[in-house]
């Protein structure tokens, strides 16, 4: 048996290597979640631009530097994201922005990356007089969590719950899931290896649904792969269930 | 032989901010617990299973820092081609300049990993269960 490391090298290096590059870690690591968020969105973003779609950067900030979303709140016109178009056909890929429920038009939830239609967000008042910012129901094209975890069970039962709240077509299948289309079904990324038992849900689930789940982003350096056998779908035929109206007079928004 | 649980995994993250550390720290110990578990893991020599628990803290490291790190540089890129100079995340600019650093970053650590000669796919393993038989098979070199 010959280890092939030198363990008192190794460590030597190590230390080395964090001697050198450690006051750029610590600058650096308070920005740890955005970073594998902004990975996952980088996916997405080159996904359209993979399908021949013109990218676009919007509402680009002073010295056109692209302003990225951090939390939920905030108005999208403040913030940059890419659109992207192919003859008459225009997506908005946005970041951190709340997506409206399905079931009830006052329930939000905010995603790491959503894809909209043509039209896009919308920004309304609320009766407190704030405005907010979210993409309309029928607007939703598709949503991705990121969790920079080891896929663990609850996380990935807790995503079927925002896909039955957001897009339930994808679980009741009123959704029309081809080989043809080029709309990706909710996507779940975890950064982090799966274990077997991780890996047997997503299998089950994945077989009854219609849904992404990806482990192991880092071993793709953050990126999403599989594109080409991942789950998509062609058209979403009509929102799969009729939106709740609201039934009191006090409006909240959720970050 | 006791096993080390700590040397490697505090040399690589003493020193680097508590997020990071935090985050790979964090998910070697969460692997380590696994690791412990694994048959063959138990079944390999003390030098073995020091080695394995090495090779799991530099995996934690670079899932949890390197890949982050290396993909913000890469998202700068598509950024240019989209007509935006850099990116803003809240008061942070990461420009060319960052890019740039944080792919020295990314060279210098592949540099210490071919240094040890250590493929850089062992540390980006699908399940722990390929892990620890590919590094045990490492390990062993051609005797398995």
């Amino acid at each position: 048996m010959s280890p092939w490391i030198d363990r008192q090298v190794l460590i030597r290096d190590t230390r080395e290597f964090v001697r050198a590059h450690g006051l750029f870690l610590r600058r650096n690591g308070r920005r740890i979640s955005s970073l594998v968020e902004i990975s996952v969105y980088n996916s997405i973003v080159r996904y359209y631009e993979s399908l021949g779609f013109q990218l676009a950067g919007e509402n680009l900030g002073p010295k056109r530097s692209f302003r990225y979303k951090l939390i939920g709140s905030g108005l999208t016109e403040n913030h940059s994201y890419f659109t992207a178009k192919k003859g008459a056909a225009t997506f908005h890929i946005l970041h951190n922005i709340l997506i409206q429920s399905a079931h009830h038009e006052h329930l939000y939830f905010t995603a790491d990356v959503v894809v909209a239609n043509q039209n896009g967000s919308t920004t309304r008042r609320l009766q407190n007089g704030r405005r907010h910012s979210f993409v309309a129901n029928p607007d939703l094209v598709t949503f991705a969590e990121v969790k920079h975890l080891h896929p663990y069970p609850g996380g990935i039962f807790s995503f079927m719950g925002l896909v039955l709240e957001f897009m339930p077509g994808f679980v009741n299948k009123t959704y029309d899931i081809s080989d043809s289309g080029n709309q990706l079904c909710p996507v779940m990324a975890f950064t982090g290896p799966a274990s077997a038992h991780a890996e047997l849900i997503k299998e089950a689930l994945a077989e009854r649904y219609g849904i992404n789940i990806s482990f192991n982003t880092s071993s793709t350096f953050g990126q999403l792969t599989g594109f080409a056998t991942m789950k998509k779908y062609s058209e979403r035929k009509s929102p799969s269930v009729d939106l709740v109206p609201l039934r009191t007079s006090r409006r909240f928004s959720f970050d | 032989m006791a096993l080390d649980k700590q040397t490697v995994i505090e040399a690589l993250t003493d020193g680097i901010g508590v997020h990071f550390g935090r985050a790979s720290r964090r998910s070697f110990y969460h692997q380590l617990d696994r690791l412990e578990r694994d048959p063959v893991f138990r079944d390999s020599t003390a030098e073995e299973q020091q080695c394995l628990a090495d090779l799991l803290a530099l995996a934690a490291f670079y899932q949890c820092v390197i890949v982050p790190v290396n993909s913000s540089a890469n998202f700068i890129d598509v950024l240019r081609r989209a007509g935006a100079t850099h990116l803003r995340v809240g008061a942070d600019k990461l420009d060319e300049r960052y890019a740039d650093r944080a792919l020295a970053v990314t060279a210098r650590f592949n540099a210490t990993l071919r240094q040890a000669e250590i493929p850089e796919k062992l540390l980006t393993y699908a399940t722990l269960n390929h892990f620890v038989r590919s590094a045990r098979h490492l390990i062993r070199g051609d005797e398995e």
